[in-house]
């Protein structure tokens, strides 16, 4: 697994291109569950704009992949991977949110450390990445 | 592939190391006005993350974290403490002794000026009784004087020895204390665990014996260890060996090592080495010009009666008397009466030519090669001198520690502004990472949608 992964498209069939943005995504949280816990802040900076990317391309790709008959082989394999994306991504949600929880919960201590009075509560989501459409 | 019961694996470590890190910048946080907390790093480890056949990719692992500390200032912060602790004992003990000779209207020089000026008084009149009487008093004031500043040098003497063994019994507790922490910090080495909280609270206690006693930090096979300055132990690894107090020669307390060598002489630093330094050389050094001047004088004086005749027309006999082994302690009017003054120098009562002999004393030189006033005046200086040289290396001791420990704020102190300025990047890192994890999910129900070709 490497940080300096990059976003191709290989394969020009939509499925096939599928799977291995898939694949690309699945080592992009994997990256980024081991920036967090190892406080690698750079490093999961540079993998959520990466995991932005390869989202935006995966659900403009699953109408295309969604309108066709996909070899079923392939589909065995997308669907495998999207298990094991499926239960990754499940980690990541929990990783995320304790986390995040606990980063809140510093954030107003270290406030409250710093100015000696209870501070508002983080400053709310910024427009930083989406993967929205 | 990664498998699901790797993926599983990863995520599980990854949870416990991210644990470990948040609670560690809780620590630091926390910790940010705790004197002499170390800031914690995390230390996290690569580790092979298992599947069948063989190992794949790395996962994380926290492998516990490092106290960011410099030993070199550390030993550097408690050799100042040691000299501050020394120092400030030393300037408490000097400043009640200077305030007991430094009086100007009272004490033994103006004791000493009264009698003078009583005894000159007499000229006029050499058969007054009431001015004889007044030399008498005077006499007895300076005697008293006399006595006063030696009670007053033996109490701080006496103050000295009960701080030798109030400080002896705690650095007793410090070391067993250390020691305790140096056994814990062994057990959690086995479990990859710096104890980075303990080696705090080792530094704060080794602070606290460095304030108490000069030490030496080395290391004993690899185990931490504390020496006197003179290398007697006090902890090795997570032994403790304690010092004793035994009443020695002058029924002073002793201090004894482990081994049952007596190290008195050789400990300096800390309150143990200012206490010390007072009770054995400071106190004993100006006791001995007290007692030196005590004896000089009353000799003078004694020596001046004896060329004289008293209102009976007997010679003269001595005005003061003191035993030889602790004169200022004791020196006292030997006459009965104002009679005895011995004014005379024909033994006729209108006679006062002995007074000039009496009243030379006063100017003239003791074997010191001083006046008594000037040789008095010596010995208060000496006390102020010490008590002002001691008051200023404490004031410079303190300003180098507080520069020490500001170096070490720095290496070791946790920045609130880091922190912070980390946590709201983290934030926005995880706000965007619940995007992610939203488009997953909803990728997963299109895929398993998805209908086979063939």
């Amino acid at each position: 697994m490497s940080t300096q992964t990059s976003i191709t498209q290989v394969n020009p069939q939509p499925g096939a291109s599928y799977l291995h943005e898939m694949e690309q995504l699945r080592d992009e949280l994997q990256t980024a569950m081991l920036a967090i816990s190892g406080n690698r802040l750079s490093v999961l900076e540079e993998s959520l704009w990466r995991q932005q990317v390869l989202c935006t391309s995966l659900k403009h790709l699953s109408h295309t992949v969604a309108a066709e008959s996909v070899h079923s082989p392939l589909l065995k394999r997308i669907r495998e991977t999207s298990v094991a994306l499926n239960d990754l991504n499940r980690s990541y949600s929990l990783l995320v949110q304790q986390a995040s929880q606990s980063n809140d919960l510093l954030y107003r201590l270290c406030r409250s450390y710093k100015d000696a009075a209870p501070s508002p509560a983080l400053p709310s989501a910024q427009p930083t990445w989406s993967c929205e459409a | 592939m990664l498998s699901l019961n790797a993926s599983l694996s990863l995520a599980s470590q990854a949870l416990q190391a991210e644990n470990g890190a948040i609670g560690i910048t809780n620590n630091n946080i926390a910790n940010v006005n705790t004197p002499g907390y170390s800031r914690q790093v995390v230390n996290l480890s690569a580790e092979a993350i298992s599947q069948s056949g063989g190992s794949i990719g790395n996962g994380v692992a926290f492998g516990g974290y490092t106290s960011v500390r410099d030993q070199l200032l550390q030993i550097s912060i408690n050799t100042k403490t040691s000299q501050s602790g020394s120092l400030d004992t030393q300037t408490s003990a000097l400043t009640q002794i200077q305030t007991a000779f430094s009086g100007t209207t009272s004490g033994i020089g103006a004791a000493m000026s009264t009698l003078f000026s009583t005894l000159s008084s007499l000229s006029s009149n050499p058969t007054d009784a009431s001015a004889r009487q007044s030399v008498l008093s005077s006499a007895t004031q300076l005697a008293n004087a006399f006595r006063q500043g030696s009670a007053a040098l033996a109490s701080a003497q006496t103050s000295a020895d009960a701080q030798v063994v109030s400080t002896v019994a705690q650095i007793n507790q410090l070391t067993k204390q250390i020691a305790s922490l140096n056994g814990q910090l062994q057990t959690l080495t086995g479990s990859r665990q710096e104890g980075g909280s303990l080696q705090d609270q080792r530094d704060q206690l080794t602070a606290q014996l460095a304030q108490l006693t000069g030490i030496s930090q080395t290391q004993t096979e690899g185990q931490p260890t504390l020496t006197t300055g003179n290398g007697s132990p006090l902890v090795v690894g997570d032994k403790a060996y304690a010092l004793q107090v035994t009443t020695g020669p002058g029924n002073l307390q002793h201090v004894i090592d482990a081994s049952g060598m007596d190290v008195t002489s050789s400990l300096s630093g800390g309150t143990l080495g200012g206490a010390l330094t007072i009770r054995d050389t400071t106190v004993p050094g100006l006791l001995t010009g007290l007692n030196s001047l005590a004896t000089q004088f009353a000799s003078a004086i004694n020596t001046a009666q004896g060329a004289g005749f008293d209102a009976t027309g007997a010679s003269g006999q001595p005005l003061f008397t003191t035993s030889a082994t602790n004169p200022s302690a004791t020196l006292s009017v030997a006459l009965s009466g104002p009679s005895g003054i011995a004014v005379s120098s024909d033994g006729s009562s209108g006679s006062s030519g002995n007074l000039a002999n009496l009243l030379a004393v006063g100017t003239s030189r003791l074997p010191s090669g001083q006046t008594p006033i000037d040789s008095y005046a010596s010995l208060v200086a000496s006390i102020g001198n010490s008590a002002s040289q001691a008051a200023a290396g404490l004031t410079a001791t303190n300003l180098s520690l507080s520069q020490l420990n500001s170096m070490q704020s720095a290496t070791s102190g946790v920045s609130l502004d880091e922190e912070s300025t980390n946590l709201i990047r983290y934030q926005q890192a995880y706000t965007a990472a619940a995007h992610v994890i939203s488009t997953v999910n909803s990728l997963f129900s299109v895929v398993m949608n998805m209908s086979s070709g063939g």
